[in-house]
């Protein structure tokens, strides 16, 4: 009880390569003295973070990762004139952002950020409830509760990447850069160019969304 | 009293701390005494972990290649510069 009342406090343990602050300075460091295999870890630990967010501005898979490579040599391109004004990682998703926004712009596709309506589907929660307000359907018990065992069965990973692949494309971005890259709320506004408010709607409705087809894959039977 | 659909929708401001004071409260009040929406916070923040903890995708080999060779011959050309 007391866990979920004092607020879930953010991760500790991250994954992901840290690339702002210090350890972002002795990345750079690295990236700037031509250290290959600084270059070749960078690329494969952003790769699937920026691909999944150039999926969002484009057509098609290949569209997303024509961008993604170009998005990379405008990076070694960059490099040495990268101002340390932003984290790198957050200068990279504004090269992939601009890039990708132009290659869907000639593709005639252009995704409006901040449109909350038209999704498909409705709430997936709304039939769960009485006219009341309370659960008629309560969540299922999971079999499993913890991120870390979770994360390590490569089914439930393929049905986390599949339930954000299902989501509308403003949705995805939303909680791509916010849960799955750890980008702070404020440089998603500003990535995406949303109002708060609408990074919050979208992000809430992608993590309902998900969190219902977690519900669906792990109920105890 | 805010009802078990309230506090579902409210759920992502309490757990990115945007809600007033006073709704914050009224969630934990609610919280306080429903065992089925304290399991689905739960399940939410459960899900924020698990996104956060996803496996990389690894790129194509070739993608690497080809770029590792940019990012080569442009340190040498950096490199020729400051010589």
């Amino acid at each position: 009880v007391n866990a979920v009342l004092t607020q879930t406090p953010p991760l500790d343990a991250d994954s992901r390569p840290a690339t702002g602050g210090p350890a972002g300075d002795a990345i750079l460091d690295r990236l700037l003295s031509g250290d290959e295999a600084a270059f070749s870890d960078f690329v494969a630990a952003h790769h699937g973070s920026l691909l999944r967010l150039a999926r969002t501005f484009v057509a098609n898979q290949a569209a997303a990762e024509e961008v993604v490579q170009e998005t990379w040599l405008g990076v070694v391109k960059g490099l040495q004139s990268f101002e340390r004004r932003s984290s790198l990682k957050t200068w990279i998703f504004r090269i992939l952002v601009n890039r990708a926004r132009t290659r869907g712009g000639r593709d005639g596709r252009t995704v409006n950020f901040s449109a909350l309506e038209n999704e498909g589907g409705t709430d997936s929660l709304a039939e769960r409830f009485s006219a009341a307000g309370r659960w008629i359907r309560p969540p299922a018990l999971w079999r499993e509760q913890n991120p870390e065992d979770l994360v390590l069965r490569r089914e439930t990973a393929e049905c986390v990447e599949g339930a954000i692949a299902s989501l509308p494309a403003n949705q995805r971005a939303v909680i791509s850069l916010r849960d799955v890259d750890g980008v702070d709320a404020v440089e998603v506004c500003r990535l995406l160019d949303i109002s708060e408010a609408n990074q919050r709607v979208l992000l809430h409705r992608a993590r309902t969304k998900v969190r219902s087809i977690l519900e669906q894959h792990l109920a105890r039977t | 009293m805010l009802t078990c659909r309230d506090v579902t929708e409210s759920a992502t401001d309490y757990m990115e701390r945007t809600l007033s004071r006073r709704e914050s409260l009224q969630v934990r009040l609610h919280l306080l005494m429903c065992g089925f929406c304290r399991l689905y916070i739960r399940q939410l923040a459960t899900t924020r972990d698990l996104l956060r903890r996803l496996p990389r995708s690894v790129p194509p080999d070739q993608d690497v290649q080809s770029l590792l060779g940019a990012y080569r011959s442009r340190t040498d050309e950096d490199e020729g510069e400051r010589r």
